[in-house]
């Protein structure tokens, strides 16, 4: 795949928002069980 | 008194075949993970190693797949096909993994039942929005159209709302008996579209094509793709668990704090 590749932009937006997905729901996840295991200690 | 315990009777029944034995161990050992202490236990050590492996296998997989050749047809958005696929074969299976325990939840009345199938729930909308936008960014250059109104097109796009449904129903709800029931029943209607977006292709003329990896049809991709292909929808289904447990980890600590709260305003 090269810049001359007419077909490059759409595999860049595919594999582009891919990455923005995932990293979207890793930042999600991971923050929620932060405030998770925070909330429990306060608890406890 | 004492008896003998050679004494007492108990139903005599043959051996077991290899069979049963393997699913009866199989059904007791959930039984005992799904308990919440005893799955955090479990899930602590088994998360590092599955985010190792996720990297590793995901990593490669990737990368080999970008580097593969063009295809004579579709020339370099084949290479989209290494994240649609696994993306879609997520979507589809979580919902199918929440309807699961969704069934057990109601049936049994299990609490971790219930969390894992709302943990899976916002992994599943992810995996079914990747699958939406990639197959329309593929779908323009090799269809000419971002979109067409096809059976399995449609029905992913509804399961796709029976995620954001469910995931509102949870939210919308603050007492979490009731929300857990009513989100079950949700989840449970949403199966059919579960089920047409893998099958539709089969039912109706879909300008989708059919399956590409088959044990039924055979094997209908080259050599080239399949293993990078192969090692991409190892790496999703990876990181799929690896979420997956932090976020089941996340409800059951939320729901212990929410129990520990509760107990100390009653005292």
């Amino acid at each position: 795949m090269s810049f001359e590749d007419p077909y490059a932009l759409y595999v860049i937006a595919a594999y582009g928002a891919t990455a923005l997905i995932l990293g979207l729901l890793l930042w999600a996840t991971l923050s929620a069980n932060a405030r998770a295991r925070r909330a429990l200690e306060e608890s406890e | 008194m004492h008896v003998k315990a050679s004494r007492v009777s108990t139903p005599r029944i043959g051996p077991l075949p290899a069979s049963a034995r393997v699913i009866t161990f199989a059904a007791m050992s959930v039984w005992k993970y799904a308990n919440p202490a005893e799955f955090m236990r479990l899930t602590g050590r088994l998360l590092l190693p599955v985010w190792a492996a996720t990297i590793l296998v995901l990593g490669v997989g990737l990368a080999w797949g970008l580097s593969v050749p063009d295809d004579y047809q579709q020339g370099s958005t084949v290479k989209i096909l290494f994240i649609h696929v696994p993306a879609a074969m997520l979507a589809i299976n979580t919902y199918a993994l929440m309807a699961v325990a969704s069934i057990i939840g109601l049936i049994r009345r299990h609490h971790v039942s219930f969390l894992v199938a709302k943990a899976a729930a916002p992994i599943g909308a992810a995996f079914t929005l990747i699958a939406l936008i990639t197959g329309a960014v593929w779908g323009q250059p090799m269809w000419g159209t971002w979109w067409v109104w096809d059976a399995r097109l449609t029905a992913v796009l509804i399961m796709f709302f029976f995620y954001l449904g469910y995931m509102a129903l949870w939210s919308a709800i603050e007492e979490p008996e009731k929300a857990q029931d009513l989100s079950a029943i949700v989840c449970l209607v949403g199966v059919i579209f579960a089920f047409l977006s893998r099958y539709a292709v089969m039912f109706w003329a879909t300008l989708h094509q059919g399956s590409s990896l088959s044990v039924e049809t055979g094997q209908r991709i080259d050599d080239a793709f399949r293993t990078p292909l192969y090692l991409c929808m190892i790496g999703f289904y990876l990181f799929f668990i690896a979420v997956l447990l932090v976020r089941a980890r996340t409800e059951i600590r939320l729901r212990r704090a929410q129990r520990l709260r509760q107990r100390e305003a009653m005292a």
